[in-house]
C-alpha cells in the first residue's frame, strides 16, 4: 500500500503540517499530488494554471516571493504551527519527494495518473472531490475533519461544537459521495486549554493544528494494522448537516469564549 | 394567458407613467437581475452575502410594524388594507386584519408603543362590527361583501383571542365563541371543511384554523372545539401528506394545486406545529417537522426558496416573501421546541433575505416604506406590483421571534 498526500501549494501551512505529522510518525509519503484548482472554463483554467505555476514553481520575482513568504509567516500562528526543526524536516523531504504535477484534482487526466499509482491511501487536501473521481479511482482518499462524526457534518463544525458546549474531536475518515459520511478510520478527543485561546480564530488554529497531528498517527496505525475503517451509523439527515454560522450567532459565540 | 398578458401590459405601462411604480420596478430589475453573478457555473444571487446587524434588524422591524400600524385602507375604517402600485389601497381585508392584530400587540408590548396597541384594539372592535349573524366572517376585502369563509373566520379568531388576552374584555371572547360554534357546525363528517371553504373545496391549510379553535378551547374548555380540530388535523396528516412531507390540496387555487404556493404550505406546517405543541401530540409535530425539514434542506442548498413547490419539492416561480417569512417563523418555533440551533440559523439567514428585499435603496413614500412586496421581484406572479399586508405581518412576526430567541441566547 502506497501513501500519498495532495495539495495545490507546497507552501500551504495545512499541507506542511500534515506532511510533518506523517514524517513524525515515520510515514514517508511515496508521492505528493500537486494540482491547481477545480474544473473551470477554458479562460479561467488557463489563468488559474498560470497563477499556480507562477506561485508553485517559483517563477516570480524575488519581491513577490518575499511578499508571499512574509504573508504566510503572518497567517501561521507560531504557537500552533511547525517548529523550526519540523519545518526543516519538511523542506528536506520536499527537496527529494516524488511530486506528481497534475491539472485539477477533478480532472480526467488526474484520474489516469492516480490509477497508475496502484493501491494507495491519499491524505486529501484539495476541497471537494467529484463523484466520478471517487468512482473511477482505485485509491482511498482520507479527509481530516476537525469535529466529531457523525454528529457534526458540514461547515463551521468547530464553531458549532463550541456553541453547543460539546467536546471537540478530530475524525479521519474515508471521503465518500455524501458530505462527511465516509467510513471512520480514527477519532480522537482534543483537549482544550481555554487559557491560551482568546477568540474563535485561536480555537480554530489550535484545533486544526491538533487535527493535523492526529492524521499522521492515524495513517501509522492503519499501516500497522491496528485500526480499520468503521461504517458511520447515521447516514444522511438534513439536520445532521451543519451550515455556515450566521454572523450574529458567531458574535454570541465570541462573547461566550 | 391572454388575460395575464394584458394585466402585465397594463402594469408595466403604468410603471412607465408613475414615478413611484417606475422607481420600485426599475430598482427590483437592477438588483435582482443585474445583481446576479455566475462563478464556476453557480449562480450567486444578490442577497447571498447580505447579513444585517441587530440594529439594522430592529430598524427593519420598526419600519415594517409602523407600515402595518398605519393601517390604511380605501374606506377609512379601522381594518387594514393592502397597497398596490396600480390600484392603490384596497378596502380592509377582514381575514388579514384578524391575524395582524397579534403582531401589532406583540410589537406594541415589545417596544412599549401604546399607539400601535390602541390601533390593534380598534381593529378588533371593527372585526366584531363586521361579524356575520351566522358567527363567521366574510372572505377577501370588506368592500367585496362576500359570504362567510372558514379559513378567514379562523384568522379573525386569532385577532379576537389576542385582543381578549390583552384587554380581558369578554366581548372579544364572546365573538370568538360565536365564530367557533359556526366553524364546528359546518365541518364535514370526514374532518375537512368544504361548505363555506374558499372555492368550496377542502384544503389542508385549514390546520391554520385548527390552532385558533384550540386556543378558544383552552380559554373555554368546550370539548367540541378540540374534537373538531383533531379530526381536521388527522385528516390532513393521514390522508393528504405524502411520505416526502409534501401536501395534496394545499393551494388556494384550483389551477396550481399541483404546485402549491409556499405561503399556503407554510400555513399548513405552522398550523400543524402549533396544534401539535398545544395538544402535545408527537405524531402531529412530526408531520409538521417532516415538511419543515424538507424546506430547510432546500433552503440551505439553494440559499433561497422559490414561490411554489411541486410534489417532488422542485421549486417554481419567483420568491414569495410572505411564505419565506412564514417558514422562517416555523423554523424559529422548531428551534424553541428542539433547541436545534440549525433551525434558528436558517431562519436568521432567511430574515436577512427579507430585510434585503424590504431595504429598497430608493426614495419612497409612506405607502410602501417598510412594506414587503407580494413577490420578489415586485412583478412576480403572486400579487404582482402589490404590497399585501400579510407579507409584512409575517415579516414582523419573524423578526420579533428571532429577537426573542437571540435575547435568550444572551
Amino acid at each position: 500500500m502506497k501513501i500519498g498526500i495532495t495539495t495545490f501549494s507546497l507552501h500551504h501551512p495545512d499541507f506542511q503540517q500534515q506532511l510533518s505529522s506523517l514524517l513524525r510518525n515515520k510515514v514517508v509519503p511515496d508521492f505528493i499530488i500537486l494540482h491547481y484548482g477545480g474544473t473551470l472554463n477554458s479562460f479561467s483554467r488557463f489563468f488559474n494554471y498560470a497563477v499556480r505555476t507562477f506561485k508553485q514553481y517559483r517563477l516570480g520575482s524575488i519581491k513577490q516571493i518575499l511578499k508571499r513568504v512574509k504573508s504566510e509567516g503572518k497567517t501561521s500562528n507560531s504557537k500552533f504551527y511547525l517548529s523550526d526543526s519540523e519545518k526543516k524536516e519538511v523542506n528536506i523531504f520536499l527537496a527529494k519527494a516524488n511530486i506528481i504535477k497534475v491539472k485539477g484534482i477533478n480532472d480526467l487526466s488526474t484520474i489516469k495518473n492516480i490509477n497508475s499509482l496502484g493501491s494507495s491511501v491519499i491524505l486529501c487536501n484539495s476541497g471537494i472531490l467529484r463523484e466520478y473521481v471517487l468512482k473511477n479511482t482505485n485509491v482511498t482518499f482520507l479527509n481530516i475533519h476537525a469535529s466529531k462524526l457523525p454528529e457534526y457534518r458540514g461547515m463551521n463544525n468547530v464553531e458549532w461544537a463550541l456553541f453547543e458546549n460539546k467536546d471537540i474531536y478530530v475524525t479521519i475518515h474515508k471521503i465518500s459521495r455524501g458530505i462527511d459520511e465516509g467510513d471512520i478510520l480514527y477519532q480522537e478527543k482534543i483537549e482544550i486549554n481555554s487559557n491560551e485561546l482568546k477568540n474563535i480564530e485561536d480555537y480554530r488554529k489550535y484545533i486544526y493544528y491538533k487535527s493535523y497531528q492526529a492524521a499522521g498517527k492515524a495513517v501509522r496505525k492503519l499501516i500497522d494494522g491496528e485500526i480499520i475503517f468503521v461504517k458511520q451509523e447515521k447516514k444522511y439527515e438534513p439536520l445532521l448537516l451543519y451550515y455556515t454560522m450566521h454572523p450574529l450567532l458567531r458574535q454570541r459565540l465570541q462573547q461566550k469564549l | 394567458m391572454i388575460r395575464s398578458l394584458l394585466r402585465y401590459a397594463k402594469f408595466f405601462g403604468y410603471s412607465v407613467l408613475s414615478t413611484e411604480a417606475r422607481r420600485i420596478v426599475r430598482h427590483d430589475i437592477t438588483r435582482y437581475f443585474l445583481g446576479q453573478k455566475v462563478i464556476n457555473n453557480k449562480t450567486i444571487n444578490p442577497w447571498s452575502d447580505k447579513t444585517y446587524s441587530e440594529e439594522e434588524r430592529e430598524a427593519a422591524l420598526t419600519k415594517a410594524a409602523l407600515w402595518l400600524g398605519q393601517g390604511k385602507n380605501s374606506m377609512n375604517d379601522n381594518g387594514i388594507g393592502s397597497y398596490n402600485l396600480l390600484n392603490k389601497w384596497t378596502s380592509s381585508y377582514v381575514e388579514t386584519t384578524g391575524y395582524i392584530i397579534p403582531s401589532l400587540i406583540d410589537y406594541g408590548i415589545c417596544f412599549n408603543n401604546k399607539t400601535i396597541l390602541e390601533r390593534a384594539i380598534l381593529a378588533a372592535d371593527w372585526l366584531i362590527g363586521v361579524q356575520k349573524s351566522s358567527g363567521g366572517w366574510q372572505g377577501e376585502c370588506i368592500a367585496d361583501n362576500r359570504p362567510e369563509v372558514v379559513f378567514n373566520t379562523g384568522q379573525v379568531l386569532r385577532g379576537l383571542i389576542a385582543a381578549y388576552k390583552n384587554t380581558n374584555d369578554q366581548k372579544y371572547l364572546d365573538a370568538a365563541i360565536k365564530g367557533c360554534d359556526w366553524l364546528c357546525s359546518i365541518q364535514d363528517d370526514e374532518g375537512f371543511w368544504k361548505k363555506n371553504a374558499f372555492m368550496n373545496v377542502p384544503r389542508v391549510y385549514d390546520s391554520y384554523v385548527d390552532h385558533p379553535l384550540l386556543m378558544v378551547y383552552q380559554l373555554t374548555g368546550k370539548e367540541i372545539y378540540k374534537e373538531k380540530a383533531i379530526k381536521n388535523l388527522y385528516w390532513i396528516i393521514e390522508k393528504k401528506q405524502l411520505p416526502n412531507g409534501w401536501f395534496e390540496d394545499c393551494d388556494n387555487t384550483i389551477k396550481k394545486n399541483h404546485m402549491p404556493i409556499l405561503h399556503t404550505i407554510s400555513y399548513t406546517i405552522d398550523g400543524l406545529l402549533e396544534c401539535g405543541i398545544l395538544l402535545n401530540d408527537k405524531k402531529i409535530i412530526d408531520a409538521a417537522t417532516k415538511s419543515a425539514d424538507k424546506l430547510f434542506e432546500i433552503f440551505n442548498k439553494n440559499k433561497y426558496l422559490n414561490g411554489r413547490f411541486d410534489s417532488h419539492w422542485d421549486g417554481h416561480e419567483y420568491i414569495i416573501p410572505t411564505g419565506c417569512a412564514q417558514i422562517a417563523i416555523v423554523w424559529t418555533k422548531l428551534y424553541k421546541l428542539t433547541k436545534n440551533i440549525q433551525y434558528l440559523n436558517a431562519a436568521m439567514k432567511m430574515n436577512d433575505i427579507l430585510i434585503f428585499i424590504q431595504d429598497r435603496k430608493i426614495k419612497e413614500d409612506a405607502n410602501t416604506i417598510g412594506a414587503l412586496p407580494g413577490s420578489f421581484p415586485v412583478f412576480g406572479k403572486y400579487e404582482p406590483f402589490g404590497f399585501p399586508n400579510w407579507a409584512t405581518k409575517y415579516f414582523v412576526d419573524s423578526l420579533l421571534l428571532e429577537k426573542e430567541c437571540l435575547k435568550e441566547i444572551n
